[in-house]
């Protein structure tokens, strides 16, 4: 037989622009070539124009749906060149709204998980069910999406009065909805049968890849940053990394809904045991860092985010290296699509959770 | 020979009747009242135009239905957000595609100007050289109210013409 | 979870094994490795094989145009084995800005492929033996020069 090639182009009803050029025989797939930079924006060259503050908005635009995953590792970097302090009650105020954004972007990657495999119920639940988290985001920080609250030692504002009862009322809403979910479409035959054993990455191959995120924790390593190295309060909370063993994309969804019931776990905790004080340490708003390098890293809702800052003592970053979830996950689609049925390219597609503004910058 | 002329110009006859009055009053009815968006998750805004499609601001009232099946049975097209260079092309073969009448709204500060983005290498400022734009909506990301808004004035919009 | 200790242990054994490269050790969990491009091949392998590092987080080119050179820095990491997941191991490479060639490490780290590919079009630093150094995020018919140097400037600035 001879061999097709398909272009599931830029434009295609799912995520972003992202081209995969699929070659096939039949109906199995033989190669899976991925072409990014379709919203290539030139982010870290942008990013030399402008001063340390002023990059905040420009480092939450790549991943809209979890802002504070990615901007967390960038901060932190920050503080440690410039040897800035933060307060407790900031470090649990940050705790508590980057779990509400990997909270957030798990829902929506459910959502979307629904429209690609044609179950338009799901998309409407989880989206509906987001809102209520959003009205929580606006309560606190007064935007629905990109907040521009995490600056270099601390956080922007404190806590408005009530946010901890809303809070508590509305994680109760979403533990409730939780089963609701697996009884339609978790748990729904058709979901088993379309991502069990279906593009399977075991453990080595995992490593090897050097995958991030859920995709890893699906094949079995239990690799988190906000275990292997805690930042803020993350030492001070007890939480459970999600791992399953199976490394298809069932185990890979899973653990995406367990993260949501360990987030839940986690805001509890911190609303029950937040501490009082300043919000935000004393710092000029044009930061002059010292010489030097360093390499943060944060755990945002598709893996771990990496910044590595050059700094050369004046008030704009000398360079700034972005290193996203999503670029590293590409070399899965290639590994993980060859030998698969044509049929299953949107599952496994999906169940990496790739966000080409990520990828791209 | 009388009949011959009369019948080659039918097509004309039709158009003639139907740009003015009450059958072009019916026309626009039905455009408006459906007009189906292509699915093209530009940039960020993409999310907000998720978020009107959801039960909280639900868009599907208006006529706007999330038609996965095909770009070549929509009208209407949300440019939501950045547009790059690597991609302008791409965005006018989809316009190209969609049959006519078809709209287009610019949502976000990043298909006006540029944005955010405004002195990147490989970002359009704002899509007016490459597509004919309609309705403009600014915001970064405009909220999902908005957005209703400029698929409302572009129904008064369809109704007027 | 590592101690300042026993990143220092770590430390001592890189420079035991390799007297000629820089160590240091400026912050915790950080070990930062300078050496010659022409030994990277033997001291990634080292890193892979003895110290268990077994993936790349990144790599980023810097370039100085006042030193004329261009600097190549990979991070790496380990999955496999959680003592020493805390660390992250950087190894730099300074090239001449005229010719930034250095042997690719794809053969040791799979996980590199699309980082140098990214770093070769941005930067212009070019890896010996990468099978596909092609385009990768920029325009297909971009002719100027790569991006991130600094003789490139951004549009008005």
């Amino acid at each position: 037989m001879s061999e097709l090639v398909l272009n599931v182009g830029p434009q295609h009803p799912g995520s972003g622009h992202f081209r995969l050029i699929i070659h096939v025989d039949g109906d199995t797939i033989t190669k899976a070539i991925p072409d990014p930079g379709y919203v290539h924006r030139g982010i870290e060259k942008q990013a030399e124009y402008r001063e340390y503050l002023q990059n905040i908005p420009l480092l939450e635009r790549p991943v809209i749906s979890d802002s504070n995953g990615s901007v967390y590792a960038y901060v932190l970097a920050v503080e440690r060149l410039a040897g800035l302090k933060v307060p407790e009650r900031a470090q649990y105020i940050r705790v508590l709204m980057a779990e509400l954004n990997r909270m957030m972007s798990h829902l929506y990657w459910l959502a979307i998980y629904g429209i690609f495999l044609g179950h338009s119920t799901m998309f409407m639940w989880p989206f509906g069910d987001r809102e209520v988290l959003i009205d929580l985001a606006q309560r606190a920080m007064g935007q629905r999406l990109t907040y521009s609250f995490f600056v270099p030692g601390g956080v922007r504002s404190d806590l408005p009065d009530g946010f901890k009862d809303e809070a508590l009322r509305a994680m109760e809403f979403l533990g409730g909805r939780l089963p609701e979910y697996d009884s339609i479409f978790v748990s729904n035959p058709l979901f088993l049968d379309r991502t069990r054993k279906v593009g399977i990455l075991s453990r080595e191959d995992a490593i090897r890849l050097g995958v991030v995120g859920p995709t890893l924790r699906g094949s079995g390593v239990d690799a988190d940053a906000r275990k292997d190295e805690p930042y803020d309060a993350y030492d001070r909370i007890e939480f459970d990394v999600a791992t399953f063993q199976d490394g298809d994309c069932y185990s890979r969804a899973r653990v995406r809904i367990e993260e949501i019931k360990q987030s839940m776990r986690i805001v509890k905790q911190v609303l029950e045991s937040i501490p009082s004080g300043p919000f935000r340490a004393k710092s000029p708003s044009v930061l002059n860092p010292q010489r030097g390098n360093v390499y943060a890293r944060a755990e945002a809702a598709r893996g771990t985010y990496a910044y590595f800052l050059t700094s050369l003592g004046r008030r704009m970053p000398y360079r700034l290296k972005i290193s996203s979830p999503s670029f590293r996950n590409l070399p899965a689609f290639e590994f993980l699509m060859k030998g698969s049925h044509l049929a299953d390219m949107p599952t496994i597609y999906w169940s990496l959770d790739y966000w080409p503004l990520e990828a791209d910058r | 020979m009388i009949g011959r002329a009369y019948v080659g110009r039918l097509s004309e006859a039709i158009r003639k009747v139907a740009a003015s009055g009450p059958l072009r009053y019916v026309i626009n009815w039905g455009a408006l009242y459906s007009l189906w968006p292509v699915h093209l998750m530009t940039a960020c805004c993409g999310a907000e135009v998720g978020a009107v499609t959801d039960p909280r601001f639900d868009v599907e009232r208006f006529g706007v239905l999330q038609a996965f099946g095909s770009l070549r049975q929509c009208d209407l097209l949300i440019v939501e957000g950045t547009v790059t260079r690597k991609m302008a092309p791409r965005l006018k073969r989809v316009y190209d595609q969609m049959p006519e009448p078809k709209y287009v709204i610019a949502m976000g500060s990043c298909a006006i100007t540029g944005g955010l983005f405004f002195d990147s290498y490989n970002v359009l400022p704002g899509i007016d050289s490459v597509l004919p734009v309609d309705v403009y909506v600014p915001g970064c990301p405009p909220r999902p109210e908005a957005v209703i808004q400029a698929i409302m004035m572009l129904q008064e919009k369809i109704r007027r013409s | 979870m590592l101690t300042i200790a026993e990143d220092q242990e770590i430390a001592k054994r890189i420079t035991q094994q390799f007297p000629d490269i820089k160590v240091e050790c400026p912050l915790p969990n950080r070990i930062d490795l300078e050496c010659p491009p022409s030994i990277t091949p033997t001291l990634a392998a080292y890193l892979r094989d003895v110290e268990e590092l077994d993936h790349v987080t990144s790599v980023t080119g810097i370039d100085y145009p006042d030193t004329n050179s261009i600097r190549v820095t990979y991070h790496l990491s380990a999955y496999a084995k959680p003592a020493i997941r805390r660390l992250v191991v950087s190894m730099s490479v300074n090239l001449p800005r005229e010719q930034p060639t250095m042997p690719s490490l794809l053969s040791v780290w799979p996980s590199a492929e699309f980082h140098e590919r990214e770093t070769n079009e941005m930067v212009g630093v070019i890896f010996e033996d990468h099978p596909n150094l092609n385009r990768l995020l920029l325009p297909e018919d971009w002719n100027d020069p790569p991006p991130l140097r600094k003789d490139f400037k951004l549009r008005g600035r």
